[in-house]
């Protein structure tokens, strides 16, 4: 089927006979990943996937085109989203709990899933919280037609104070401080705490005591991390805190994404991070950010490490999201590692790299259309398709 | 052949951390100290030490070994102690360090150039200490002395505090529980060295680990590094220490352990002091109790043959240097060799890690504070640092 439609587009000229999924976008300029701009590109899709990207190529003129002036890159990919999810993704009765699936949170027709679509943002990672060691089982959905892309994207891990010293309720006189960080978003850079909760474990060491007791059970979701066949996301602020997960990783095998950070940019920690098998999740990035704080993108990526940014969704727009690109971009990160940081690199980071985030044959044809550079922060979004399909606006408007 | 093209001899050029330190006094501790003397700098460690001696690049009034402190208590509070539960021998406080914290760099500049790191003090028993350096790259392969240096625990009101009884409450929370009183401190640490005598409830692999830590407690192989402030405090970890043959034993925090000189004497515990204060009292905000500590406890642990140190505690939050507490002591009529004693080669002892720091000696570290004047005295400043040979306070800048 497909070698024949790639013969038919080879031969050009000849008009096809129109057939339900297929779709031409011809553009000015398209973003196929990171680093790659094609001009005057032609895309063309089928059944919900990227079958071909060609550029100078004339569309067919037997099947649907849409012409545009602006750019077509791949959709913007939201990590560490709470979106309709209210709430529901933190759940305090236990220190570990590696067969909770955050995709039972994810209500499809929620409001905060529409607004991160208009954003440009094509997939969402559902994530269980910071505040338990183990949290449970992220997932990556798409923001419209309601479809999960995997229900077991990574594992979610906590080596933050979040996770420490928790209360396994509300209560008038226990409680722990490091749960004011439950929803991090951006800061403190470093603090003191004094947690007082209930809950196992109180301490970093106690919670590497738990996480190996954990792993070498060998079970479930520890066994396929440990396999490489589940990525993890630790969460981890302060600077030591990340030093540790990525001490962790290297002690199990554990490939993924340290996800906080504020200061991964350190040089001590380029170095370890380097040297693992980790990326890590920055942001959001808020006005208050500080330099050494935004500047982590461009020394993370100089380094060859994977970065990308969390949403903080629906506490912050979705629109936000390219607001902390701008910001990393303005403290100096180059343009193409900032832009693999929204989508190549987001997707790789949330375990879904071989399904999303570049526009290439075989991918999944999530794509936005922009009125110019999407890293240009006056560019607007004209158009979200989502699995081949124009999700916003909405047919008809 | 290229092998064979390879130089067969590498001789050291002298590189940047190769320094000639001269002093009007050097102070080697193990030794007398030198008049007019060199202390020579080379890969990191003394290469040499001795009299007279030329082509100085760095000059001072006086040179002494690194300062150690066994107390300095920089470490992520609550987050550092599992408390969970009452004992966690087997966890160790080189898991949750914080070697980012700025209070590392504030003690190096104060002279510490080695510390023991360990758990707070919220467990009865909160794990295995470490020794490490107190400056270099921020990571625990660079900074290790030692890794397994001591076991930590605790007597007295602090550990107990917080803990209750369920009374108007559901029992949800696990501080519901022994101990809530001094008697019930030394009840868990009883109970913890008699589990290990007979091997009890070692089914559960978390229980079996701390047992195999107080097995090497009991065999001499780790000090049992206590806090123990009051002076029933003071006797309770004697008695314990006595009754169980634990062969080394060293009370931190000791404020009122010249209170006891007999069972000091009799027992051969080592004392670790706290900061004096101004007018001898000691107040705890954890717990309602006060102490005191008068400016010769020093002098006395000295002349009573009782080994001890002197510590900053750093991390209380005093702000407290450890070469003023030298200073304090011997106003309180120390000798300034005890002085020294204490806050450099006894520390080292007491923690097993003389072969490397301590005292000036060739082949140890080259862990070196310089002064404009006599040392640990209120009128000298420390005026340079050296950290395994680099220059981390230079003399030279103004």
């Amino acid at each position: 089927m497909s070698l024949a439609l790639l013969a038919l587009a080879l031969a050009g000229g000849e008009p096809s006979a129109p057939r339900e999924g297929v779709l031409q976008i011809q553009a000015a300029e398209i973003w196929t990943s990171g680093g790659e701009r094609i001009q005057d590109g032609l895309l063309l899709v089928e059944d919900g996937r990227v079958r071909a990207v060609s550029k100078g190529k004339q569309p067919d003129p037997g099947l649907p085109l849409v012409r545009h002036a602006g750019v077509v890159t791949a959709g913007l990919i939201g990590l560490r989203s709470q979106a309709g999810a209210g709430g529901e993704l933190q759940d305090d009765t236990r220190s570990v709990l590696p067969e909770a699936h955050a995709v039972h949170a994810f209500d499809p027709s929620h409001p905060d899933v529409a607004r991160a679509l208009a954003a440009g943002i094509t997939a969402l990672e559902l994530a269980p919280g910071p505040g338990n060691v183990v949290g449970g089982l992220a997932c990556v959905v798409k923001t419209s037609g309601g479809r999960v892309l995997t229900s077991e994207a990574s594992l979610a891990l906590s080596l933050t104070s979040a996770a420490l010293g928790r209360s396994t309720g509300p209560s008038f006189f226990v409680f722990g401080a490091g749960e004011a960080q439950a929803q991090p978003d951006g800061g403190p850079e470093s603090s003191e705490r004094t947690p007082r909760g209930n809950r196992e474990p109180t301490s970093y060491a106690g919670a590497l005591a738990l996480l190996r007791r954990s792993f070498a059970a060998g079970e479930g979701p520890f066994a396929r991390a440990r396999r490489g066949d589940l990525a993890v996301t630790i969460e981890a602020w302060d600077r030591h805190e990340v030093l540790r997960a990525v001490e962790l990783a290297r002690e199990l095998g554990l490939a993924g994404a340290v996800r906080g950070a504020p200061l991964a940019g350190d040089p001590a920690l380029v170095q370890a991070l380097k040297e693992s098998k980790l990326g890590v999740i920055v942001g959001p990035y808020s006005s208050g950010q500080t330099r050494p704080s935004l500047e982590s993108v461009k020394t993370l990526a100089a380094a060859g490490i994977p970065v990308a940014f969390a949403l903080g969704d629906p506490a912050r727009s979705p629109q936000g999201l390219r607001l902390s690109a701008a910001r990393a971009l303005r403290a100096g990160a180059p343009a193409a590692a900032v832009w693999k940081a929204l989508t190549e690199d987001a997707a790789k980071l949330a375990g879904v790299g071989a399904s999303l985030g570049t526009l290439a044959a075989g991918r999944e044809a999530d794509f936005v259309l922009w009125s110019g550079d999407p890293l240009d922060l006056q560019s607007r979004v004209a158009a979200v398709y989502v699995d081949g399909r124009r999700a916003w606006p909405a047919q008809g408007h | 052949m290229l092998l064979l093209l390879a130089p067969l001899l590498v001789t050291p050029s002298p590189g940047d951390d190769d320094w000639t330190i001269q002093a009007a006094t050097v102070h080697t501790v193990s030794g007398a100290p030198i008049e007019n003397g060199f202390v020579r700098v080379q890969g990191g460690k003394i290469a040499a030490v001795g009299k007279g001696g030329g082509g100085a690049t760095l000059e001072c009034a006086a040179v002494t070994p690194g300062l150690i402190d066994l107390a300095l208590g920089i470490d992520t509070g609550p987050l550092s102690v599992e408390q969970s539960s009452e004992t966690a021998a087997r966890l160790r406080a080189s898991e949750g360090l914080d070697l980012f914290s700025y209070r590392w760099e504030r003690a190096l500049r104060s002279g510490i150039t080695t510390a023991l790191a360990q758990p707070a003090d919220y467990d009865v028993i909160g794990g295995l200490g470490l020794v490490l350096k107190t400056g270099g790259a921020p990571t625990l392969a660079a900074r290790l002395v030692k890794p397994e240096a001591c076991l930590r625990g605790a007597f007295g009101a602090q550990p107990s505090n917080g803990n209750s009884i369920p009374r108007f409450q559901e029992p949800q929370s696990f501080y519901f529980r022994r101990p809530t009183t001094r008697m019930g401190v030394e009840w868990v640490f009883r109970k913890a060295f008699h589990d290990t005598l007979q091997g009890q409830g070692e089914d559960d692999p978390a229980t079996a680990a701390d047992h195999a830590v107080l097995r090497r407690v009991l065999a001499g192989e780790l000090p049992l590094v206590v806090q123990a402030k009051a002076t029933q405090d003071v006797r309770t970890a004697i008695y314990l220490k006595e009754e169980f043959g634990i062969p080394r034993m060293v009370l931190d925090h000791a404020i009122e352990a010249w209170r006891e000189p007999e069972l000091l004497k009799r027992s051969g515990v080592a004392v670790i002091l706290p900061p004096f204060t101004a007018d001898g009292r000691h107040a705890d905000g954890f717990v309602n109790d006060s102490y005191f500590l008068p400016l010769d406890a020093a002098r006395k642990l000295h002349e009573w043959g009782v080994p001890f140190a002197l510590s900053a505690h750093e991390g209380a939050g005093a702000g407290a240097r450890l070469a003023d507490q030298a200073a304090a002591a011997q106003r309180g009529g120390l000798p300034l060799a005890a002085a020294l004693e204490a806050v450099t080669l006894t520390p080292a002892r007491l923690l097993g890690v003389e072969a490397r720091v301590g005292s000036l000696e060739a082949g140890k570290d080259a862990d070196l504070v310089l002064w404009n004047g006599p040392p640990l005295q209120p009128t000298s400043r420390i005026i340079g640092v050296l950290l395994q040979g680099r220059l981390v306070l230079d003399p030279r800048s103004k």
